[in-house]
């Protein structure tokens, strides 16, 4: 039975290459276009998981991503499969587990692990960014207090010292020069998502000190602190708490995983008497 | 009880012919040993492709705040040659030991003929893994406390400063640099600073390595000093002093404001250790209480289940211990 499927399967892959072989240029061309190895590859790019990826802060080209879990997942499979197959023993679960179980961990998906993963990832970049935020806030203000440069030349000073807004206030900075300081605000606060705490007040803060000049900037930016310092403020308790959260996790495992070695080795030493006496 | 005495002596010869081969290349050894440090130092330094692989630039960035005398690229692959020596010997050594005594038994109560048995390759394999990750893991835990360390250090540096406002920026942070006790963390970053300051051939140049600086701090006080520190280099330094005394100032009240914060939350961290042991402790005591001493040692050391969730035990206890005293100090920052 196994002879004659194997020898049915080369007969196929004859009969096709045959028909390759003898077709038009124009579908030979195609063939061999479908086949090119990099415009295959090229098919595993998404711009929704390149998108997922590009939240969560991790820096691969989603292309990449699922061509290694694609290899992990083959390299796996062969090792697994081909020498059970060789030596005709009877195949186990095991690789299959790992290749569902490397799907599950790396999957964009929202009700996988994975998809999981991704979106804690987002929420911890989103919370660097907001620190990132409140940090731009104090530095502009003690160069309203200080320096005093303009507010375009400030942004370009500034932005290489951040990591994730980096990009997005070297393109302020470029839009409050072509398209004024209102829209180019406008803008800057599009790029976060709608029900975002703070970055409102930033814009009405910012707008209404580059409206003053000097001495009368100082005193508004005086007036305002008690706003920025709840800001700050606010951010610093949200982010302590989810470190709280963490640590009692974290601190929590090893007291349960004494209690569940004590219940085991009673139950195996219950089992060992069990087995001497009867 | 026979293969644990044979363990012991083949380590013991093992140990006494290789410091027999010390003693006996030792002058020599120190001497080369300097020269191929000063060779080495020359050749990393001259070879710029290191920075293009990704695993030398994030050692780089942990080794800044780590490492006693950091050099760019040399520390960074030295590092890395280090474990794969470790690597390289815990292997060597788990292929030469010839067979190791079973101690593992499904059931300890029975009497056993002693068995020895042979290290499989692969078995060593990862267990050299895993001994090589071990400097990966302490340079991890040592970065996040140090990490933490500079951010209040920064103060220590800012006050240090504003009394050489005077001089240049490359001299004053020089003899801030001087002046700061060995315990900073800032210490070796500060003269990495300042001979930059002081030799730089383009202002791009001095930026990259100033953006090290506030980077590696990561706070906000780190980057408006580095901010303060390329101001004044280029504009001149009249209102250095003035600038460094308002950073000071709000340094030192987001100071209070974190103490004011840790106050309320300090304690849960801190108890959560205290508790494990507690567990820890208590739960063996009524196990002893209940199976006698003799009977939970055999079953804790004796059996697989035992030896593998004991070591999960342990793992997770100095685990929580290292993340409990890491997160209980937050950053100096907004």
């Amino acid at each position: 039975m196994r002879n004659a499927f194997v020898l049915l399967s080369f007969v196929g892959l004859a009969y096709l290459a045959v028909l390759v072989a003898t077709a038009q240029p124009a579908v030979r061309k195609m063939f061999r276009r479908q086949l090119n190895p990099r415009r295959l590859t090229d098919r595993l790019q998404s711009e929704a998981f390149q998108e997922i990826l590009r939240q969560a802060g991790i820096n691969v080209t989603a292309k990449r991503m699922n061509l290694f879990r694609l290899y992990l997942s083959s390299v796996i499979l062969f090792v697994g499969y081909f020498p059970a197959f060789i030596r005709n023993e009877k195949p186990s679960m095991v690789p299959l587990l790992l290749v569902f179980l490397i799907w599950f961990l790396t999957s964009p998906h929202r009700f996988t692990l994975g998809g999981l993963i991704y979106s804690w990832l987002s929420r911890r970049q989103q919370i660097r960014k907001n620190g990132e935020l409140i940090s731009l806030l104090k530095l502009y203000e003690n160069n309203k207090r200080l320096q005093d440069l303009k507010f375009e030349h400030f942004l370009k000073r500034v932005a290489p010292h951040f990591r994730l807004l980096k990009k997005d206030l070297i393109i302020l900075s470029e839009r409050v020069t072509d398209d004024g300081l209102h829209d180019a605000l406008n803008w800057f606060v599009n790029q976060f998502p709608p029900n975002h705490p703070f970055v409102g007040q930033i814009r009405t803060i910012i707008l209404a000190t580059e409206g003053k000049e000097g001495e009368e900037a100082v005193r508004y930016l005086d007036q305002e602190s008690h706003t920025i310092a709840r800001i700050s403020n606010d951010m610093y308790l949200s982010r302590w708490n989810t470190i709280s959260a963490f640590a009692t996790v974290v601190n929590a495992i090893p007291s349960f995983a004494m209690f569940f070695l004590i219940i085991l080795l009673v139950l195996y030493h219950i089992t060992l008497v069990r087995e001497q006496v009867f | 009880m026979e293969s644990a005495i044979r363990v012991i002596f083949q380590v013991s010869f093992w140990a006494g012919l290789a410091w027999l081969f010390l003693l006996l290349v030792e002058t020599r050894f120190q001497r080369s040993a300097e020269r191929f440090k000063h060779r080495f130092r020359f050749r990393v330094q001259r070879m710029n492709s290191y920075r293009k692989f990704w695993i030398i630039r994030h050692l780089d960035r942990l080794l800044y705040l780590t490492a006693k005398n950091f050099q760019p690229g040399a520390s960074a692959v030295r590092f890395l040659l280090r474990s794969l020596y470790l690597f390289l010997t815990v292997f060597v050594i788990l292929l030469v030991i010839e067979g190791v005594p079973r101690f593992a038994y499904r059931n300890p109560f029975e009497a056993h003929d002693p068995e020895i048995s042979s290290i499989p390759v692969t078995a060593a394999f990862i267990i050299a893994l895993v001994f090589s990750a071990i400097p990966y893991v302490v340079l991890r835990l040592r970065y996040s406390q140090n990490v933490v360390k500079a951010s209040y250090d920064l103060a220590e540096v800012v006050k240090i400063i504003s009394r050489h406002a005077h001089l240049p920026v490359s001299s004053a942070l020089r003899h801030t640099a001087d002046d700061l006790p060995a315990g900073n963390v800032l210490k070796r970053p500060l003269y990495m600073l300042a001979s930059v300051f002081s030799s730089y051939g383009s202002f791009d140049e001095l930026q990259a390595e100033a953006l090290r600086f506030s980077s590696a701090i990561g706070t906000t006080f780190a980057t408006q000093f580095v901010m303060d520190l390329l101001f004044f280099e280029k504009e001149g330094t009249q209102h250095f002093k003035r600038s460094l005394l308002f950073l000071n100032d709000s340094i030192e009240w987001q100071r209070q404001a974190i103490l004011r914060a840790k106050d309320e939350n300090r304690d849960a961290i801190a108890l959560g250790l205290w508790i494990n042991a507690f567990v820890i402790v208590l739960t063996s005591i009524f196990a002893i209480r209940f199976l006698t001493l003799r009977v939970f040692l055999k079953l804790l050391f004796q059996t697989q289940i035992g030896l593998y969730l004991m070591s999960f035990v342990l793992t997770s206890f100095v685990i929580a211990f290292f993340i409990g005293r890491v997160l209980s100090r937050p950053k100096l920052d907004y």
